[in-house]
């Protein structure tokens, strides 16, 4: 389903699109991840990737494997819990870039018209160990092999994380442990009509939220004349009851990746690099 | 004069706690040390505070003006060296309170100014050079870089000299005047950069099907960037085989390690897919011993009859031939 629901500024009714009775609901085969917080003799087995926390004398041993990819850390504490979370996909295989790229099929909105759309965005799995009221990351594991791209000019760009998606009009059913699905809302500011294929987000708005089912972001768009649209992550969950992930965001030091081709005004990304 | 003048003005400050002139009577008149009364001292430990003061006020000005133009250490150097001027100054201001004559000092400190400049010619240049790196700001710490045929990391951009160390580990000092006014190609100040391989198939082999599995090979590489996307192509017919450019972008910090992984994996897959790296050949035409009825047939050799056979011998068979010759 590649329909756009669109309302304008001045009409707030929502324009009808079709909508499956079990739109957002999982399909009964689709196998889940479970994130929450867990403790040491929690061991996971879910398709290629395993976790497990094993006492070793006085101290536990941290033992991951997905596929080939494997890692081992020797963990001293008392007691404590391990809590796996989605994350923001910003951390493999390092931290390169703050900013998350979101390509789409291309989508006109009409003059002064806003847009709900629900994209899907690439999940890393944050394993994070708690002791003592404190919580620190101890691992990071996806099943997506990530991709990076620049956005706007080698002189004056950015990098940043890639990730194709579809474009719904309600949140679409995604494996839980390879993709979330990020509302995107998009306030065409203009008195024409703009197209829009790509989103770019900064970490340091992204709040990830999460239930059984569903790992899901937020972030709001609104399209300024000249042809640049102001991108901003917001928390806010898919529905009510989910919880909110931990997050893992430090700004980067590194100097040469943050000449960005817009500007970043605290969490708020300016896109002046193109929309499409 | 010009002392004249100066006591005029801090009398005119002072007056009030000295009274020197007007032969005062008064606790601030009173002579502590050779001649300095207290009025002198109080003059002198407000000129102090407000020397501090200022010194305070202008060293946060120059750390507001100048974080994150300029390195940290830079910022705090910066700072100090203002600071002493203020101090420097204010201790002039102070002196004739304590009654301290420089003007002894004039001659003998022009010549020695005079002498100082002279021998610190090349280091008043660095500085300066320092100083105008740290606004041009072309390099940064741990960019690499390559100065007159110096390759390394910048370490240290100091207010004299900027350390790199090299590939090897090897510490060189740069000073800031051969800095700013070398060229110097900095591999990161831009956020991604291209590098490119030349691969070579053999003729034999289907030129579209390797740009499709060396693409597919880029593709799933995470610092091959999708965007500008990666150009593969065919560059040259050459004397060995066919000559294909592959180019790919990548973020600038990451890019050799995507060159470093890249290339052998190409390799790999192209052999996956029966393709294979062309070995260099050289045919040699011996007498008339050669390849069969191309050199029977007409003087027009763009328009064969039916009945002969056009030379369509590849490098290999005729490698063969030349074999069984």
């Amino acid at each position: 389903m590649r329909i756009t629901r669109s309302r304008t500024a001045r009409d707030k009714i929502p324009v009808s699109v079709p909508v499956p009775e079990n739109a957002g609901e999982p399909a009964e085969d689709m196998p889940f991840f479970n994130y929450g917080a867990f403790s040491f003799d929690y061991a996971i087995n879910f398709s290629r990737l395993s976790i497990s926390i094993e006492q070793k004398l006085d101290m536990y041993h941290y033992h991951r494997e997905l596929g080939k990819w494997k890692r081992d850390t020797n963990v001293s504490v008392k007691e404590g819990r391990m809590l796996l979370h989605p994350v923001e996909p910003l951390y493999l295989p390092e931290a390169v870039t703050d900013y998350l790229e979101i390509r789409f099929d291309e989508v006109m909105i009409e003059p002064r018209g806003t847009s709900i759309l629900f994209l899907t965005f690439p999940i890393e799995i944050g394993v994070f160990i708690q002791a003592s009221g404190v919580t620190s990351i101890l691992d990071v594991v996806s099943f997506k092999t990530p991709k990076y791209s620049l956005y706007g000019n080698a002189n004056r760009g950015v990098i940043t994380r890639w990730h194709k998606s579809g474009v719904f009009s309600y949140p679409p059913r995604v494996r839980n442990y390879l993709e979330g699905v990020l509302r995107l809302q998009i306030e065409n500011t203009t008195d024409d009509w703009i197209n829009v294929s790509r989103a770019v987000i900064h970490e340091k708005g992204m709040q990830v939220y999460f239930d059984e089912h569903f790992v899901s972001m937020a972030a709001e768009m609104v399209i300024t004349p000249g042809g640049t649209a102001a991108v901003t992550g917001v928390a806010r969950p898919l529905h009510e009851g989910m919880t909110r992930s931990l997050r893992m965001y430090e700004p980067r030091r590194s100097a040469s990746f943050s000449n960005a081709a817009g500007s970043l005004i605290d969490s708020t990304f300016i896109m002046d690099a193109g929309l499409t | 004069m010009a002392d004249l003048n100066l006591s005029v003005i801090y009398d005119s400050i002072f007056g009030g706690l000295s009274g020197s002139d007007d032969g005062g009577t008064g606790f601030f008149d009173t002579i502590l040390i050779n001649g300095i009364t207290y009025g002198d001292i109080v003059g002198a430990g407000i000129i102090l505070i407000g020397t501090l003061i200022v010194a305070k006020v202008f060293s946060g000005i120059v750390n507001r003006m100048f974080t994150g133009k300029i390195e940290k250490n830079n910022i705090i150097f910066v700072q100090k060296l203002v600071r002493w001027v203020i101090y420097f100054i204010g201790f002039l201001v102070m002196s004739p309170l304590l009654h301290i004559d420089f003007s002894g000092l004039m001659v003998a400190g022009g010549i020695v100014a005079v002498a100082v400049g002279f021998a610190s010619q090349n280091t008043l240049s660095n500085f300066v050079a320092g100083l105008l790196i740290m606004f041009e700001r072309p390099v940064s710490i741990s960019d690499n870089i390559k100065i007159n045929g110096t390759q390394g990391y910048v370490e240290d951009i100091g207010l004299m000299s900027t350390t790199l160390r090299t590939y090897e580990g090897i510490y060189v000092r740069v000073p800031n005047e051969t800095m700013f006014t070398s060229d110097i190609t900095n591999y990161v100040a831009h956020v991604a950069r291209r590098f490119q391989y030349l691969v070579s198939i053999r003729y034999s082999d289907d030129a579209a099907k390797a740009i499709e599995v060396i693409r597919g090979v880029i593709d799933k590489h995470p610092y091959a960037l999708k965007s500008p996307s990666p150009d593969v192509y065919v560059d040259e017919l050459g004397a060995h085989g066919v000559n294909l450019v592959v180019r790919i972008w990548s973020p600038s910090g990451y890019w050799w390690d995507a060159r470093k992984d890249l290339l052998w994996k190409i390799f790999k897959a192209l052999r996956a897919a029966d393709i294979d790296i062309p070995f260099e050949q050289l045919v040699i035409w011996e007498g008339k011993d050669t390849i069969n009825a191309a050199d029977q047939g007409p003087e027009d050799e763009f328009a064969y009859p039916e009945t002969a056979t056009p030379p369509k011998m590849n490098r290999d068979d005729a490698a063969k031939q030349v074999d069984r010759g």
